[in-house]
């Protein structure tokens, strides 16, 4: 049970946000003084007791003692020592922390692989889980938590102890700067495949970081713990792995044809024709298309020169297409190509760019060549195939083509 | 009351006076405040400290750990050329402020 003096210079030390050895000094000098005062007052006629009780009430409130030396050891400079300190123990520990995410993430993947892989040869089946590059993002940005949880705690502490202030006094700033700077990084700059769980995760990484600024005595874990948790991680991937068996696949490749009674042509246009007749034609006799960064840039051959001529307007367009499972067909419904790419005309060669990945949501495109005909009617020149694709960018780009699309 | 709030902007000034007759430690200068007011001010035991450190943090004062006759370590204060400047300063300008008070309260009798 400690007394009053006790008491009373335990809560100025809690209280007190100064390096150990300046608290020390403090905190033997009120010592000093309560001794003096209480003899004083011994002296005078009061019980030992009573006499200390009352040289602590002298001192007056614990808490705004404590607040009023802090006050009196701060510099201007310590604000600028705290800074530092805060942005150093953040940029270290977030990036160590995220490291560490990043070999988690590595493990779990290595285990879930093989054991997806064991799986396929006991099986003798490919099994498919369909984990697109988006969801490599999820598990980038999962790492990213990590570390915005550990930075958040680490730039709390280090502020606060450089600074001289205490953690609710530092907290406030190394929030808002912290939460500023991870946004910045996981929703401005960062340039990934993304899907809407991957646009998610990312976008709450900063909240992750308000998460550890608040818990700042969270600290970065020791080697064994890491090392017992990458174990855990390991096991549970090749359990879970095992025991869902991913989605079965026969393996199967899917060939893709164009058929206007299947996929609804009309969404497009109608069928190339020659204007004016009701025979088919080819448009082209010859096509060919290489991936291109976010697209594909394609090469056409017009087999009629006299048809080009007559067609104008000419450019490559993107439609959503179903997923490979569904069986190839346009997605119903649309009525406008989702991306457009100009094509140039060089004698009977035709040739463009068309950069599709920068639609939301959209996994697979049917990339083709239009041109309008004589009577203003868009025409259906070919097509290069189902294109996979994924939209690429950062979170805010996310957000900006969902609102003009 | 009055008096109380006058007394909490004075703590520094008369904790720089009282160290002009020399070095004393933090319960000797509330100790000597309060005998050389003849027992009229008596200021705050708790603001005493960080006024005392807030004035070594400026460099008007030093202060230094040593063994005292009978008790604990004590530190001792003591004030530095800076501090002397600090104080005569702080001196005229209570010179002329009690002044200008003085002058006012007498015309009001």
């Amino acid at each position: 049970m400690m007394n009053a003096r006790e008491q009373f210079l335990a809560e100025v030390a809690t209280r007190l946000p100064l390096p150990d050895e300046v608290r020390a000094g403090v905190l033997a000098e009120l010592d000093a003084h309560l001794t003096d005062a209480t003899e004083d007052l011994i002296a005078q006629g009061r019980d030992p007791v009573q006499a200390e009780v009352e040289a602590v009430a002298r001192l007056g409130s614990a808490p705004s003692l404590a607040r009023e030396l802090a006050r009196a050891h701060r510099s201007r400079g310590q604000l600028f020592a705290a800074a530092g300190a805060g942005t150093w123990a953040a940029l270290r520990d977030g990036t160590l922390a995220t490291l560490l995410g990043w070999l988690f993430v590595v493990v779990g993947t290595i285990a879930a692989t093989a054991t997806l892989s064991a799986a396929s040869r006991l099986l003798g089946t490919r099994i498919d889980v369909g984990f697109g590059s988006s969801w490599n993002t999820v598990l980038t940005a999962l790492g990213l938590h990590l570390g915005a949880l550990f930075s958040g705690a680490a730039a709390v502490r280090a502020a606060a102890r450089r600074g001289w202030r205490l953690a609710t006094e530092v907290r406030p700033w190394v929030m808002a700067a912290g939460a500023l700077a991870w946004g910045w990084f996981a929703i401005v700059l960062l340039q990934q495949p993304l899907n809407w769980v991957s646009v998610i995760v990312l976008a709450l990484v900063p909240v992750t970081f308000l998460l550890g600024a608040t818990f700042e005595r969270l600290r970065r874990p020791r080697p064994g713990v890491v090392a017992v948790s990458l174990l855990v991680v390991a096991v549970l991937a090749f359990g879970l792995t095992a025991a869902l068996g991913g989605s079965g696949g026969t393996g199967g490749g899917h060939f893709y044809e164009w058929n206007d009674t299947q996929h609804g042509y009309a969404m497009i246009a109608p069928w190339w024709q020659t204007p004016g007749s009701s025979e088919p034609m080819l448009f082209a006799s010859s096509d060919s298309g290489w991936q291109a960064p976010g697209g594909v840039s394609v090469t056409v051959e017009a087999a009629n020169p006299d048809s080009l001529g007559r067609l104008s307007g000419f450019r490559l367009e993107a439609w959503r297409t179903a997923q490979p499972a569904d069986g190839w067909h346009l997605e119903l419904g649309q009525r406008t190509p989702f991306a457009i790419g100009d094509v140039t005309v060089d004698g009977t060669t035709l040739s463009g760019t068309i950069r599709f990945n920068q639609t939301p949501g959209v996994t697979w495109a049917e990339v083709v060549l239009t041109g309008v005909g004589p009577g203003g009617q868009r025409y259906l020149l070919t097509s290069f195939g189902p294109q996979q694709t994924e939209f690429r960018g950062s979170v805010v780009d996310w957000f900006v083509a969902l609102t003009s699309h | 009351m009055l008096r109380s709030q006058l007394l909490k902007g004075t703590v520094p000034y008369l904790v720089l006076s009282v160290l002009g007759d020399g070095e004393l430690y933090g319960y000797e200068i509330a100790q000597r405040i309060r005998q050389r007011s003849g027992a009229q001010l008596a200021p705050s035991e708790g603001s005493l400290y960080p006024a005392l450190h807030s004035l070594e943090q400026k460099g008007a004062l030093v202060a230094e750990w040593r063994e005292g006759t009978r008790g604990p370590r004590r530190r001792y204060y003591r004030l530095t050329p800076h501090g002397g400047t600090l104080l005569a300063a702080a001196h005229a300008e209570w010179e002329a402020f009690s002044g200008g008070i003085s002058r006012v309260t007498r015309t009001a009798e």
